[in-house]
Formats: C-alpha cells, sequence, structure tokens
C-alpha cells in the first residue's frame, strides 16, 4: 500500500496530539510550584513590539521598540532584523537610541543656563529661554548682516552665528531648521549625524 | 549502518548544567533525558542512510513543503533499529510505562509490530480511531502508544530533515509551518542580529521567521501581538497572538557559543508553558513536554 502524503499528513495529527504528562506517572509538582510562585510574585510582565525607523541619519534603520503594556513604558530598543536596510544590525550611535527614552535619567528635563563668566548652571523655564534667544539672534544678526562681499557680490549672510543640529531629531525637523537658518542668512549650518 | 561509538557527554552535561540553574525541571527533563539521547544516538548511527531530493522551487516558495512533495519515509528505514532502541529508552524516564514498552519490544522482536505500517495503514480516516486500534491491536494504551511512535517518527524525519538542511538553506521560505514536514514550531530561538529561528516540533528542522508575525495565523499587526517576559531573565519569552489566541516559547541564544539542542531548551522553559495555559492560550505545536 503506498504511503499517501497527505495521509501522513493528518496521521501525524493523530500520534501527535499528546497526552497529558500526568498520565504518564511523572511528577510535575516542583513546575507547577514555580510557575505559581512566578506569577504570584508578579514577574510575568506583557509587552507590546512595533516597528519604528532610527531618527538619527538617513540610512533609515529599522528598529523593534517593547514596550510595558502595563506602564506604556519602552524598556528595549534593538535593530530589526527584518528589515531590508539593516537585518538588525545597528551603528553605535543607533545602538543607544535607547538612551532618548525617558527612562535615561541624565537627560535634561529643563533648560539650564549659564551665565556670561559664571561657574553654576540655573534652571530656566522655556519663555524666558526662546525670548533670551531670539533676542540674542536679533541683535547678532542685526549687527553682523552682510549683503556684499569683498568681492562686491551680493551673499546677504550673517557669518557669526553658526547652527548645530541635533542627530536626535527627525528628518523632517532637520529640514525645518535648515529652511529656518538659511532663511535667516546663517552659512554656517551642521548636524551631529554627519560626524 | 555504520558502527560508531557515541558519546553523549556534551548533551549529557547541557541537561546538566540547565538541572542545576533550573533544578524546577529536573523532573521534566530528567524523564525525557533517555528518549533524547537514544534520538541523537541513532541519528549519529544513521548518518551514511542518505536520502535527499530535489524539491521543485516554485512549489517550495509557494509554501508546499518537502512532504507534500515527495515520500519522505521509507521500508528500507531501519525501523526495527529504531523502534527496539526508542521502546528500551521510553520507560528509562517513564518507569511507568515499562510493562508496556516490554509488550511492544517484544512484538517489534517477533515483527508483529511494524511502525512502517503504522504509517502506511489507510484503513480508518479516524486518526484516533487508527491510533486506538492499533493500541488494542498491541495491547497497550493510546498514551503509551502515541508517545513510542511520536519518538519513532520524529528520528526518521529528523534525519530527513537533517539530509535536507543543506538543500533548502538556500531556499526562500516564509511561512510559520516546517518546510520539510509541515508542522507548527515548538520554540522560537534569538540569535545574533536578533534574528529569529523556529524550531520543527517533529523533525528538528530550523527556519528563518519574522519576528512580529504570528507563525500559527501569520497576523502581524502589533496590536494582537504580546510578548510575555519574566522580570529579570530575558532568555524566557513567549510570543502570543491574541488572534488565533496561541503562543510560542522565544529564547534569546544571541552569543551563546554551545547552546543546548531545541528540545533542552524547550523543556526548559516548561514553567512558560504552564502560565500561558493557565491564561488560556494554547501552545502552537503540542509536544510531549508541554501538554500539562
Amino acid at each position: 500500500m503506498k504511503l499517501s502524503r497527505r495521509r501522513f499528513l493528518t496521521m501525524s495529527g493523530a500520534i501527535g496530539s499528546g497526552v497529558a504528562l500526568s498520565s504518564l506517572g511523572l511528577d510535575l509538582t516542583a513546575l507547577k510550584a514555580h510557575a505559581a510562585g512566578i506569577s504570584k510574585m508578579d514577574q510575568v510582565r506583557m509587552a507590546r513590539q512595533t516597528t519604528t525607523i532610527c531618527c538619527y541619519c538617513s540610512v533609515g534603520c529599522g528598529l523593534i521598540c517593547s514596550a510595558d503594556k502595563l506602564t506604556g513604558k519602552i524598556f528595549n530598543i534593538e535593530g530589526d532584523p527584518d528589515h531590508p536596510i539593516n537585518e538588525g544590525s545597528l551603528c553605535s550611535k543607533g545602538a543607544g537610541i535607547f538612551g532618548l527614552t525617558e527612562v535615561n535619567e541624565h537627560r535634561l528635563r529643563k533648560v539650564l543656563y549659564r551665565a556670561p563668566k559664571s561657574d553654576k548652571w540655573e534652571e530656566k523655564d522655556w519663555d524666558w529661554s526662546l525670548k533670551r534667544i531670539a533676542r540674542l539672534v536679533k541683535d547678532t544678526r542685526d549687527a553682523d548682516f552682510m549683503t556684499h562681499n569683498d568681492k562686491g557680490e551680493l551673499v546677504n549672510r550673517v557669518e557669526t552665528i553658526g547652527h548645530y543640529g541635533s542627530s536626535n531629531i527627525g528628518n523632517e525637523e532637520c529640514w525645518t531648521l535648515s529652511v529656518a537658518c538659511r532663511a535667516m542668512g546663517l552659512v554656517y549650518i551642521d548636524h551631529q549625524a554627519r560626524v | 549502518m555504520e558502527n560508531t561509538t557515541y558519546e553523549p557527554e556534551a548533551m549529557q552535561h547541557s541537561m546538566d548544567r540547565i538541572i542545576e540553574r533550573n533544578p524546577h525541571v529536573e523532573n521534566l527533563l530528567n524523564a525525557f533525558r533517555p528518549i533524547l539521547l537514544e534520538k541523537d544516538r541513532l541519528l549519529q548511527l544513521m548518518q551514511d542512510h542518505k536520502k535527499t531530493f530535489t524539491p521543485d522551487t516554485i512549489k517550495f516558495q509557494g509554501g508546499i513543503t518537502l512532504i507534500q512533495q515527495f515520500q519522505l519515509i521509507f521500508s528500507d528505514d531501519p525501523w526495527k533499529l529504531i523502534a527496539l532502541s526508542v521502546s528500551r529508552a521510553i520507560p528509562q524516564g517513564f518507569p511507568a510505562l515499562q510493562e508496556e514498552m516490554r509488550l511492544l519490544e517484544g512484538q517489534i522482536e517477533t515483527g508483529e509490530l511494524n511502525c512502517y505500517d503504522f504509517f502506511q495503514d489507510s484503513s480508518t480516516k479516524d486518526d484516533d480511531l487508527q491510533l486506538m486500534t492499533w493500541a488494542v491491536k498491541c495491547s497497550v494504551s493510546t498514551a503509551a502508544l502515541g508517545l513510542f511512535l511520536r519518538t519513532v517518527e520524529s528520528v526518521i524525519l529528523s534525519k530527513r530533515a537533517a539530509d535536507m538542511k543543506d538543500i533548502l538553506a538556500p531556499l526562500t521560505w516564509n511561512r510559520g509551518y516546517c518546510p520539510v514536514c509541515a508542522s507548527m514550531p515548538m520554540l522560537a530561538v534569538t540569535r545574533e542580529q536578533g534574528q529569529q529561528w523556529l524550531q520543527c516540533s517533529r523533525c528538528s528542522h530550523e527556519w528563518k521567521f519574522a519576528r512580529l508575525t504570528c507563525p500559527a495565523c501569520e497576523h502581524a499587526a502589533p496590536e494582537d501581538t504580546t510578548y510575555l517576559y519574566v522580570n529579570g531573565k530575558p532568555e524566557e519569552q513567549a510570543f502570543v497572538c491574541e488572534n488565533c489566541q496561541k503562543y510560542l516559547i522565544t529564547t534569546n541564544q544571541a552569543g551563546s557559543l554551545q547552546a543546548p539542542c531545541p528540545e533542552i531548551l524547550a523543556i526548559s522553559l516548561a514553567h512558560l508553558d504552564l502560565i500561558l495555559q493557565d491564561r488560556g492560550y494554547s501552545q502552537m505545536a503540542i509536544c510531549d513536554w508541554n501538554t500539562l
């Protein structure tokens, strides 16, 4: 009698149906106690995993973020092995991307200001900070704005202000900053992702 | 059949190490220890009994497994040797089955029981009925005969999978079921760069599969999938699909130079099976050690 492949498949279902181990005379008390202990001590956590893209540079590596379902907080970020660009690998900056999350206690949460010639940092609010930044930018630009260079060519630029972009911001934010800087006439614009 | 000396030390040591770290699995792992060692020994013994096939790549990439393309068991496979070895190994771990295994051993010796015939038997379409009929014929319980036949089948299919490993390696397979025997995975092993390798519950074949997709229903929505993990034990995880209510035990072995065989790893995580089954989920593949 020739064995039918489909028959083999269904047949295997029958012998693969499994029988409770206790009916085979096995003592599972220790295993059950261990499982109960883990559950009782609330050691079991449920997490949701979602994919995202690394915000650092234009390569666009894939990431998997794991967040605790109870607290909603991210507890791990790793390279996405199924992403066609990085296949799970990350550069040194990408590998440290977890440091961007709120878990990082060294991350600044308030504006710190150090007055000229001072050796102390002072906490400031955003209203004060944004107004001061705007004032200094305006004053510097007004004082140093060049319409023409030494050769008499039209340049409309400011050489005394530089902008150093963060690698922690997205491509869209980078574009907005770049446009804002160029509108003010800045020429020294750089970005940490290039370094 | 080549008569080589079998050296089970490495496997024994990996089981001892696991028991040392996880004393709660001692009974379970020791019950399966003789079976796993015997399976490993038989596979080494059958090294020269090689059978390979050339799969139709179009069909294969379309999800048609080897078992659907070819016959994977043969009458010239060493059924008697395997059956005798298995019937002697089982009672070492399951003393309660000693009498029944002795009965089976006698029937195998006299030729009354040939496992190949069991897989060829198509007298009934009811699979449970067939197992019951054979159990009555052999005068053993269905539980004992089932465990015995599953182990014998696993040795034969593991040999086929090992023979086909290099042929299948360059072919694309992105399904959640085994490309060799069409069974569901019993374990997922995460290795370097987070790649996930599913381990077949029947033939021990392994294949790469997407991390965030359910192997059982191929559902991939993050809101319907959950990762269960134990605080402080990053290697103990489980993938849970809320869509089909199934789970798959997952272990992280990245950076591990000598990871134990998948069956040993799966048994060592049986407490997760208990926790998840208590929560109403069912295992992706039913194995002898996860029917608790």
